[in-house]
């Protein structure tokens, strides 16, 4: 296992009345892709900043390469740090800004000059090193925070909602060009976008109210989620009440085994629901094409399934069956269903 | 290792001591003055600090509504029109406060071909107050909206959003803090000015004048009503930057500008600006000129020199200004605690002391020291100039987006490097425009000016100070007026040039 390069030990942050960051630890190893994500104003930007050095923590520490780096003032930080406005240095070039890291790092001008067009180039803008940010594209102005990040060669890649400002098209193109780019680089990206942080993240972290509710791989929280709140946030979910009694409780036909004893809920993926010939008979009550496939609503038993499909579904009457490998089972929450998913 | 931090505190210690301090010690004398006054004298006290606080309150809102335009159209339009206007727009402070008195008299109300309009008295006072207020409201608004970046106003265009709702929903916020500051500077300036508002008030009486009617019969009531109006001041000033920092706007973000308004009616908005600099600012700031005739003359050697003194003045106080101000206007810009609410506060309180009372107290707190009165003369100038600079220069800074310097930290620049490199770069424009504000008010200040020099019994002219005594002269029938407009054209010219040549080093 690679070195731990990022300690993060029970930070909080406090900002008046608002609890931004509670009691928040993580490791990160080199060259580890990790994702935080979470809802807005959830406090991910807050522990990004606290990492780079720009805010100060009210509690807790921060260790890089294993040394205590609290205290370290920012610009001693072996950290890139691409803010979601990009924040482009309006006055300077793109070679300009780009050169400025390395030239503040201590690099003499020739040197860094030499970097900076490196990078230029890395991210497809070799040419416009003598524009100005304003006339660039967004998706242009936003390759030109990557390299300025990336030409202070950090030790960790801090990126913050760094799609965000791009439209949809393009958010996808650039989400796989990136990933290529930061290949072997150690990179903590925020987002509020799940999707984007399951296909790049090696390491999901979710947050929640300033806290960290889930740390472990994308599919293991998307099939394994310790929450409700982590498995409604990480994709769409049935949640359907039952009773757990005996080592297991039972939705339809299928025995699901848990130690759990009491009301329960069990969480079923749409994707884990298929339309069959036989098994539970189902009644379609929605059917919506969402690109690539349909998302139907269906009455099963009395209980309403979302359910994923592939193909069209033309009948009314139908069966379902439900793939049992991947079936959930969570305690019931004291506060309710609606308040223990309730998105923030 | 020294930060932006360090030179904030290094000058927050400067300013309380060289700046504050004084100041407070001069309230503290006049609170001794005051202690034993009657009832009736301490209602007449406050009723002068409330006509001065209406006066003020007047002044400011429609110097704001006039202002806005103008100075959106000076920095946004790079044409002719707008340099002639950029350059003139200052102009009526370089006519010293008693001059401006009395050029404004003679336009509206009584003198050489007046227009025998409005006699003296509240309202002459309110068109006096617009002449030396307007330029601080336009000139830090021009600042501001020089420093901002209006990309997001692209990308609002590019949505189609256009007009009026463009104005409520993109400019206004963003011109917000320029409106603040400039607000702040003008209401300080107005409440506190002595010298013109004198020779127009006729019976009414401002708590400025009420100070100098009672300055040397009844010491105790101008006290009273110096440190009321002192008070009241501060207190304002408190409310107005604890309430700007919530997001204050002067509309609520859902008014409709053009229910107010109306789009059709943004071009006569333009004109009126225009009007009004042109007719209730302009004209009567220079209505002196219309004394000049051919062949008038004056002392040359007496002009010349008080030119050279009062440059000398205002430059020391400008550098000065320039050295601790930048720091301390980083401070409050970017600060958020009550501390700096504490500071900011402190700071402004020159600006607010009359200026007569500040000139007496801050005349008797240096000559005590036993410094000279041209030095004495420029520290009582530093005391109100620096809080200009502060106040406009911290506004355009709170309009660079703080993302900035974040990042430029993160890539390696220590807070004083990102300042030079990204703040200071992108500032410029504003800190010549903050320059040319405090180099004209110290240049055309008479009030304090003369209280240092009275108190310290030194014969000093500086060019408020010379025209003066020339126009107390004209007045007696010793020389002929053309004298004194002569002079004052001279002053205005070369005020003129000076203020282009900073404006020059600024921009560039």
């Amino acid at each position: 296992m690679k070195n731990k390069i990022l300690e993060v030990r029970n930070i909080s942050k406090r900002f008046g009345k608002i609890q931004a960051l509670k009691n928040v630890s993580f490791d990160v190893r080199e060259g580890e892709f990790v994702c935080i994500v979470a809802h807005t104003n959830a406090g991910k930007s807050t522990l990004l900043k606290v990492i780079a050095g720009i805010l100060k923590p009210d509690e807790g520490d921060i260790y890089i390469e294993g040394r205590l780096a609290t205290d370290v003032p920012p610009w001693e930080r072996p950290i890139g740090y691409m803010p979601q406005t990009y924040a482009l240095f309006p006055h300077m070039t793109v070679l300009e800004n780009v050169m400025f890291g390395p030239i503040h790092r201590g690099l003499e001008e020739e040197k860094a000059r030499k970097i900076a067009l490196k990078y230029i180039e890395m991210v497809g803008l070799k040419g416009w090193e003598n524009a100005y940010p304003h006339e660039l594209s967004g998706g242009m102005q936003q390759r030109v925070a990557l390299a300025r990040a990336l030409a202070v060669e950090p030790k960790i890649l801090l990126l913050d909602e760094p799609l965000s400002a791009l439209d949809a098209l393009l958010r996808v193109r650039i989400r796989r060009e990136m990933k290529k780019l930061l290949k072997g680089k150690t990179v903590l990206w925020v987002t509020h976008d799940q999707e984007e942080a399951m296909s790049l993240a090696d390491k999901l972290i979710v947050m929640r109210r300033g806290r960290i509710v889930a740390i472990g791989k994308p599919m293991e929280l998307y099939y394994n989620p310790p929450t409700l709140y982590v498995a409604h946030f990480l994709g769409e979910i049935n949640f359907i009440e039952a009773v757990a009694n005996n080592g297991y409780t039972q939705i339809f036909d299928v025995k699901v085994d848990t130690d759990k004893v009491g009301p329960v809920i069990i969480g079923i993926r749409p994707e884990d629901i298929k339309i069959t010939k036989e098994g539970i008979p189902a009644r379609v009550k929605e059917s919506r094409f969402i690109g690539g496939y349909w998302r139907l609503v269906v009455d099963a038993e009395g209980i309403d399934l979302i359910v994923y499909s592939l193909k069209k579904v033309s009948d009314k009457e139908v069966h379902i069956k439900i793939n049992p490998e991947n079936i959930m089972v969570f305690d019931y929450p004291p506060e309710g269903i609606k308040r223990a998913i309730h998105l923030e | 290792m020294l930060s932006m931090r360090h030179l904030a505190y290094i000058s927050i210690v400067f300013t309380m001591t060289l700046i504050i301090a004084p100041s407070i010690i001069g309230v503290i004398i006049l609170l001794q003055i005051a202690r034993e006054i009657t009832i009736i004298q301490m209602m007449n006290a406050l009723r002068s600090v409330l006509n001065s606080l209406i006066v003020a309150g007047l002044v400011t809102i429609i110097d704001v509504l006039v202002s806005v335009p103008l100075a959106w159209r000076i920095a946004r339009k790079n044409d002719k029109v707008s340099k002639f206007l950029d350059f003139i727009l200052d102009s009526p402070l370089f006519v010293p406060t008693a001059a401006l008195g009395f050029s404004v008299l003679s336009f509206w109300s009584s003198g050489y071909y007046s227009l025998h309009l409005v006699n003296p008295g509240f309202w002459l006072i309110v068109l006096l107050h617009f002449t030396f207020t307007h330029p601080y409201i336009v000139r830090t608004l021009i600042g501001v909206i020089r420093s901002t970046d209006f990309s997001v106003e692209v990308a609002a265009k590019s949505l189609g959003v256009k007009g009026a709702t463009l104005a409520r929903t993109i400019y206004l916020p963003m011109l917000k803090t320029g409106i603040i500051a400039g607000a702040l500077i003008a209401f300080a300036r107005s409440v506190s000015e002595t010298g013109a508002t004198y020779v127009v008030a006729g019976s009414f009486e401002t708590g400025p004048v009420f100070i100098k009617n009672r300055l040397s019969t009844d010491p105790g009531s101008a006290a009273f009503a110096a440190v009321s109006l002192l008070i009241v001041s501060i207190l304002i000033f408190f409310t107005i930057s604890r309430i700007s920092r919530r997001r204050f706007l002067p509309l609520h973000p859902k008014t409709k500008i053009e229910e107010i308004v109306g789009l059709k009616t943004i071009y006569s908005v333009n004109l009126t600006s225009l009007i009004f600099f042109g007719f209730i600012i302009l004209i009567p700031s220079f209505y002196l000129v219309a004394y000049l005739s051919p062949g008038a003359t004056c002392d040359w050697y007496s002009l010349i020199s008080s030119i050279l003194l009062s440059t000398l003045i205002a430059g020391l106080a400008s550098i000065i200004d320039i050295l601790f101000g930048i720091p301390l206007a980083y401070y409050l810009a970017r600060e958020d605690s009550t501390f700096r609410d504490i500071v900011e506060a402190l700071v402004l309180i020159p600006l607010v002391v009359p200026t007569v009372s500040l000139g007496t107290s801050l005349g008797y707190f240096w000559g005590s020291l036993g410094l000279n009165p041209v030095m004495a003369i420029a520290f009582a100038h530093l005391s109100f100039t620096f809080p200009i600079f502060v106040e406009s220069y911290a506004a355009a800074i709170k309009s660079i987006n703080p993302e900035l310097e974040l990042v430029a930290q993160s890539l390696g620049a220590d807070t004083i490097s990102t300042y030079k490199e990204i703040t200071f770069q992108l500032t410029k424009s504003a800190i010549a425009s903050s320059t040319v504000l405090v180099f004209t008010r110290s240049f055309g200040e008479t009030g304090a000016t003369t209280a240092v020099a009275e108190s310290m019994n030194a014969e000093v002219y500086t060019v408020p100070l010379l025209l003066v005594s020339w126009i107390k002269e004209a007045q007696a029938g010793l020389i002929p007026f053309s004298t004194v407009a002569l002079a004052a054209s001279v002053t205005l010219l070369i005020g003129l040039v000076m203020m282009a040549v900073i404006k020059k080093f600024g921009g560039g």
